[in-house]
């Protein structure tokens, strides 16, 4: 590769490699990306229309939508695998979109892992460095290095048909980081992991992030998992982003109703403008004041949307306040720390209520009578389309 | 929900799928027992057969081997059809592997129907091939007609009965097989291994090199043996296409088997035959693994 030696000096210099000392905390800035108006459009269909987001140095973005919705065209625009059909995306303020993914300096981590399967764990993470003319020696410790902080210090000679799935994935990460990347794309890494496996790995992201301090962009269908990792989630649909946000704010003020319905899980209670600004909501037989932000015209249709979380079960007494109705159990689903109930109103619609539980709470059974009640305050209102 | 359960028929679900996998690893045996049998009477005993007749005229002997190796004749002919086979195999894999790669990178909606126009001269045998060979580049035939008619020749060339003819008939026969081979082992490497490499700072010719080609290796290995081995037993394209100073040690067995009658030494020269072509196979196998290593890199 013509001009590798002078990029790996850069990459040294860059990291201030001479003291051979390692880099924690933030002693490593990410990169500024920023999308302005990006398009992939093939021959049918559009892939991704005007996708404009600014990501700050060393922060943690998850693009977060289901299968289709662009979020991996973005990234693989990003990554150089994708030409765009329009737009810009520079990264500290340098368009990159005519670099071929070689010279952008960008690392991966791939869905499958794509381990070289016939070169060993060492070889494997060697890889890049050795690309960019790194002294033999310099290889080795920085080698050392890497599988040190995914914790597999004693695993470089094993070949990748040697490792349980989690440590092909922290293989992964140490040869996507190895050669010091200021940004690092993550697609579904975690995709392939079971449960447990897959908590577990959170937590390493999460440390491994805030040991390097490069710029963070991770790919996922899974909203526990991008609720848990980001600083900001992108919710992507339909080649757009719906909303950005820190994750409370997409949980707890969703800008949609598919935002809403896709991020955690949500009751819907289909409503009707009334004058005054109020709404009535015949599943709850009652009329409620809507708030001054929801703006919109009259008799128009408007949903009610309430997390089952925010469904409380209260006494007959103590519903002041809030929106009361009776509703009786038809399925109770225990999850430990939590039942799930699925309950169906007096005027015949079934919502779920989660109910917080400790050692003595008792479950309530099938067919159990109960009052429930929603604070005004957690309600979200939209627009029915 | 109800983890108490689900885990209990997890459980009881495990051990029963351990004990069929474990009654079938010891019982599974028997399917290879038809292909086990055919191969021991219709390939090892004849073969054991050769090797003693190789060895037997009135009592044991190395006369037909002396003959063999003592002829200039044989060693020309055993040299020029190692030459032949060798030259033919790598012509068709080094043809073959760029048509591999574009079958295996196809997307898998089309990737049928490249692989049959590939495998589409397979349905013609390979006789009907060669004699279609002798028909097209006879001195009558359409090439030469249409060259003359053109005015590039006003006299018929002679393609016919030489060596470049005898490659080319023989690359034709083992081209679609050189692309099956080397496409099928192509097909296990993950799209995505040069998209990695090419992230991580590869060029395109050094993903290619330090990735592609290394997992590509035992497909190439596979198809070069394959075809130095099928070659060494050609004896129609010779035969027909070659003319007698072309002759493959094929040919020579033939003559030993079906007019001088000599058949100690034919089976000797079947044993030389065989014998060599595995040395070479080996070979083969070896040089290709030390050149497509990815190289050195630190442990």
């Amino acid at each position: 590769m013509a001009g590798g030696g002078d990029a790996a000096g850069a990459t040294d210099r860059r990291w201030g490699l001479e003291n051979g000392s390692r880099h924690r905390g933030n002693a490593l800035t990410g990169a500024r990306i920023l999308f302005s108006s990006i398009r992939k459009v093939y021959r049918r269909d559009v892939a991704l229309s005007s996708f404009s987001l600014a990501i700050e140095a060393g922060e943690f973005v998850t693009l977060l939508g289901p299968s289709g919705s662009g979020k991996t065209t973005a990234l693989n625009i990003l990554a150089g695998f994708t030409a765009a059909s329009g737009g810009t995306l520079g990264v500290d303020g340098k368009s990159i979109l005519d670099l071929p993914p070689e010279k952008r300096e960008i690392g991966m981590v791939f869905q499958g892992y794509s381990l070289f399967p016939h070169m060993t764990v060492a070889q494997n993470v060697a890889f890049p460095l050795a690309l960019r003319r790194v002294a033999k020696s310099e290889i080795a410790r920085r080698v050392g290095e890497a599988l040190e902080m995914v914790r597999l210090g004693s695993f470089g000679a094993r070949m990748p048909n040697e490792l349980s799935g989690g440590q092909r994935q922290r293989v992964a990460f140490a040869r996507a980081v190895v050669f010091r990347p200021r940004v690092l794309l993550m697609d579904e890494p975690l995709g392939a992991l079971d449960l447990k496996l897959r908590e577990a790995m959170q937590l390493e992201i999460k440390r491994y992030h805030a040991e390097l301090g490069c710029t963070v962009i991770f790919v996922t269908h899974d909203q526990g998992e991008a609720l848990a990792l980001s600083d900001r989630i992108a919710v992507m649909t339909d080649g757009e982003i719906a909303q950005v946000g820190t994750p409370a704010e997409i949980y707890d003020r969703p800008d949609s109703q598919y935002v809403a319905e896709f991020v955690g899980r949500i009751n819907v209670f289909p409503g009707q403008r009334r004058p005054g600004n109020r709404i009535e909501i015949p599943d709850l037989g009652l009329t409620a004041a809507l708030p001054d932000t929801v703006a919109g015209a009259a008799a128009e249709t408007v949903n009610m949307c309430v997390r089952p979380e925010d469904v409380e079960i209260v006494g007959p007494a103590d519903a002041s306040g809030m929106l009361a109705c009776d509703a009786t159990v038809e399925e109770a689903y225990f999850l430990g720390d939590t039942v799930s109930y699925s309950v169906a109103l007096a005027a015949g619609r079934r919502i779920t209520v989660e109910h917080q539980r400790r050692a003595s709470t008792p479950i309530m059974p099938a067919g159990s009578r109960l009052r429930l009640g929603i604070r005004m305050s957690s309600a979200h209102y939209f627009p029915a389309v | 929900m109800s983890t108490g359960p689900a885990s209990v028929s997890g459980g009881a679900r495990w051990r029963s799928w351990r004990i069929v996998s474990m009654r079938s690893e010891g019982s599974s045996a028997w399917l290879l027992a038809p292909a086990a049998l055919l191969l021991a009477v219709c390939f090892v005993a004849p073969i054991l057969v050769v090797f003693r007749w190789s060895f037997f005229a009135d009592g044991p002997t190395l006369e037909f081997y002396r003959e063999i190796f003592g002829s200039t004749l044989y060693r020309t002919i055993l040299a020029r059809t190692l030459v032949f086979s060798l030259v033919a195999a790598v012509l068709s894999v080094v043809i073959g592997y760029p048509a591999a790669y574009f079958l295996a990178t196809r997307p898998v909606r089309t990737r049928m129907n490249w692989l049959a126009v590939v495998l589409l001269p397979l349905w013609v045998s390979s006789l009907i091939r060669t004699y279609s060979w002798l028909i097209l580049l006879g001195r009558e035939g359409p090439a030469n007609m249409a060259l003359m008619a053109l005015g590039l020749t006003d006299q018929p060339i002679q393609f016919l009965y030489g060596r470049g003819i005898v490659y080319a008939a023989m690359v034709q026969v083992l081209l679609p097989m050189a692309v099956t081979i080397m496409y099928a082992g192509m097909l296990s490497i993950e799209q995505t291994f040069i998209k990695a490499a090419r992230i991580l700072g590869a060029s395109p010719a050094y993903a290619f090199r330090k990735v592609f080609l290394p997992l590509s290796a035992s497909g190439i290995t596979n198809a070069l043996v394959i075809c130095f081995v099928l070659s060494l037993g050609f004896f129609i394209t010779p035969n027909l296409l070659g003319g007698p100073r072309e002759a493959m040690i094929s040919n020579m067995i033939d003559r030993a088997v079906n007019e001088s009658l000599e058949w100690n030494l034919a089976a000797a020269l079947g044993v030389v035959l065989l014998l060599v072509g595995i040395a070479v196979a080996g070979i083969l196998a070896f040089a290709i693994r030390l050149l497509t290593s990815p190289g050195r890199m630190p442990r």
